[in-house]
Formats: structure tokens, sequence, C-alpha cells
């Protein structure tokens, strides 16, 4: 009887060490692969990793002054621009570290983005930042220009940004500036 | 003269802290400036629209673009992230947002002759669209005295000595085949601006200054 015991013990044991064991790898690989939308958020890097960094410069609206104005930051390093862009992208939607304005409603977020071969980015928002923007000339040239310039400030190759809402065209923010074509960048809009 | 009170209807525009909507003031100011106008000039006014409806940007261009008018003013408020944010301003249409159609359509009109029959039609009437769709490029030099003399007068009014006219994509302003402008009243996302906002003295004040500012245009551009 003693032995019996013995035994049914060990070998709940031995069920909870391998539950334990899948339990963690389970959790492993949910870290080390993340859901799409978290890809550029919370890159979690090891540092035994060789991950190159790349600085950026994103514009923001300030305070004090209507201009936008430059803030860098560091993005990972990537052979595809399509990442990068969506990371500087990304990095324009959590808002300014230095005290400056966001010019995007908090609720958007990034849907897809895209490129031609002519050089444009197309770049797919979510439906908050036309249904909860506060609308005026004034703001939605700051939240245009501030995707638009910063995307053809980082990266030579994009030329022209067209703005997509929920994966279509839309005519305006907020019934202002003109959203059916592709905007060039403008660098007079940036402070010195 | 075609005048465009700012949004309408659903569609409300830029929103105060007090809850005053853009669509309710631009209308306000639009019916006093009509007045004035045809007190003081003797021209037809047409209002986009006259009441809390919506209509479509396009719809504007086509309003003015149907009555032949002479001269296109669109009547919007302000908004910001920035509180501080204040005074007037006047805009006409940025030279990037049609440089591109100027480009599709030279496009189009050179390559044109290698289509066969079909196509062509197809093209034809896609050049009638881009025409369109690119009617204020050829009064943007106009226009920008139009805003000149309008922005000149709403420094006078509010003490913003230098502020200078501006250049945006405007969508309502790109259909427009006249000299057409977009007038910043003032900020509704200031609250001091937003509480002027509301008041008739300061309603007629600003529909005084913008029609100073078109009698000035007028007749410089007489004289010419």
């Amino acid at each position: 009887m003693e032995t019996k015991k013995i035994l049914i013990l060990v070998s709940l044991f031995v069920l909870l060490v391998v539950l334990v064991i899948l339990f963690f790898n389970r959790g492993g690989e949910e870290k080390i692969k993340p859901g799409p939308e978290e890809v550029s958020t919370e890159l979690k890097i090891e540092p035994s990793e060789e991950v190159e960094f790349k600085k950026i410069t994103l514009f923001f609206p300030s305070e004090a002054d209507s201009l936008l104005h430059p803030e860098e930051r560091e993005i990972v390093a990537s052979s595809s621009l399509v990442k990068e862009a969506k990371q500087t992208v990304l990095e324009l939607l959590e808002g300014s570290k230095s005290g400056y304005l966001s010019p995007f409603p908090p609720e958007t977020r990034l849907r897809e983005l895209y490129f031609t071969e002519e050089g444009i980015a197309y770049v797919d928002f979510s439906r908050e930042i036309q249904e909860k923007h506060i609308s005026g000339s004034t703001a939605e040239m700051a939240t245009v220009f501030s995707v638009v310039n910063s995307l053809t400030y980082n990266f030579k190759s994009i030329k022209r940004v067209f703005i997509l809402i929920e994966g279509g065209e839309k005519e305006t923010l907020g019934g202002h500036i003109n959203l059916s074509r592709p905007f060039l960048p403008k660098y007079d809009l940036i402070a010195e | 003269m075609v005048i465009d009170p700012g949004h309408g209807g659903l569609e409300s525009g830029a929103k105060g802290k007090f809850g005053t909507e853009e669509k309710n003031i631009t209308l306000a100011i639009s019916h006093k400036l009509k007045t004035l106008i045809e007190r003081n000039l003797a021209l037809r006014v047409v209002l986009t629209r006259d009441k809390d409806i919506d209509v479509s940007l396009d719809s504007r261009a086509a309003i003015a673009n149907n009555n032949r008018a002479d001269v296109f003013i669109s009547i919007h408020i302000n908004g910001s992230y920035r509180k501080e944010a204040r005074g007037a301003e006047t805009f006409f249409l940025s030279k990037d947002a049609t440089d591109e159609e100027s480009r599709r359509l030279a496009y189009l009109e050179n390559n044109s002759a290698e289509f066969d029959e079909g196509i062509l039609r197809n093209n034809e009437d896609e050049i009638q669209m881009i025409l369109w769709d690119m009617a204020q490029t050829a009064y943007l030099k106009q226009s920008s005295q139009l805003a000149e003399f309008i922005q000149r007068e709403l420094n006078f009014l509010q003490g913003t000595a230098n502020r200078g006219i501006k250049q945006a994509p405007f969508k309502v302003l790109t259909g427009v085949a006249c000299p057409a402008v977009l007038v910043e009243v003032a900020f509704i996302s200031n609250p001091d601006e937003e509480r002027k906002l509301g008041t008739e003295e300061f309603q007629q004040t600003v529909a005084q200054a913008i029609y100073g500012g078109l009698a000035s245009y007028l007749r410089a551009s007489a004289q010419k």
C-alpha cells in the first residue's frame, strides 16, 4: 500500500512538472511572437541579439506657435522600409515625449501602411482619426502634415503621402483639408 | 458673388468648449455679409446654403460655377490643438494640390493620340473631370490678391498686425472657377474667441471687414 501511495504521489508530481513546463513554454512563445498590432510598439529586444537603432525625427505641433516642432526618437533599424515607416507613425501616435501637443485623437490606431513604386506612402488610420477629430482647418493641417512631414523627412524614397481611413479614401478629416490626393511635404510649417 | 457658409446639417464643423458650433456662426456671418454686399455694391449674392442643411463640398463649388460667380468666399471658424491660437486667417488654395493635376492632365493630353477611339472617349471624360477638379488653378493669382485685401481688413480689426495670408489644400476651393478664398474668422478652440463669436456685434464687425476687403479688391481689379 505504501509503495502504491508513493507511486501515485510521484506520478502526480511528474504530471505537475510537465504541466508547468508546458505552461511556461507556451507563455514564452507568446512573448516571442506578439500579435501584429504590438509588433512595433513594444519590441522586446534581448540584449544579446544584434539590434541596430536608427534615429528619426518626428514633427509635433506646440502650444507656443502654429508650427511643427522636431523631436528625435529611436526606432529599430530594419531592411524593410515598411517596417521602419510603420514604427515612425506608431511613435507619432504615441505623442510627444517633450511636451508638444498630439495632433491625433488618442484612440487613433494605424491599420496599415504600404508603398507604391511611384514613392507614395499610403497610411491607413482607424476611423477615430476622423470621428473624434476636433476639426478646424489649423487642427487638420497639424494632423495631416505631422504625418506627411515625418514620413517624407526621414525616408527619401517617400515622395508623397496618401492618408486613408478604414482602408478607403476619404474627402476630408472634418470638412477642410483635401484627403483625396497624396500630399507633398510642407516644410515651411516646420519651426527653425 | 457666392458666399459659402462652412459646414451645416449633420456636419457641424469645429466645436467650442461652451458648445458653440462652427456651422451656426458661419451662417450668421454669411447672412450679414450678404446684406452688406447687396446694399452697398448692388451685386447679386448667392449663398451655398441659407439654412442648417448638409451641402457637399463639391456642390458648393458647383453652385459657384453654375451661377457664374465672379468671387467665391467661404466662411469658416478655425479650430486648433493650441488653446492660445487666436485671430483671423485668410487662405487660398495651395499650388501643390493643383500641380499634381496639371501633370496628370499634360500626360493625358500628350498620350491620348496613341489610344484608340473607345479609350479616347473615356479619356476625354477623364480630362473633363480633371479640368473641373483643377478649376481653381487658373485663378490662384487673383485669389491671393483677394485674400490679401481681406486679411488686411481683418488684421486691422483684430490688431493682429502682420499676419499674412496662407495657403492650404482646401477641398472646397479646388473646383471653384473664379477667384476664391476661405476666411477663418477666429478660433472656436480659444474660449475667449468662442465667447466673442457668439455675439452679434462681433459677427457684424467681421462681416464688415470681409466686405471692406472685397470692395477694395473689386476696385483694384476694375482699375486694371
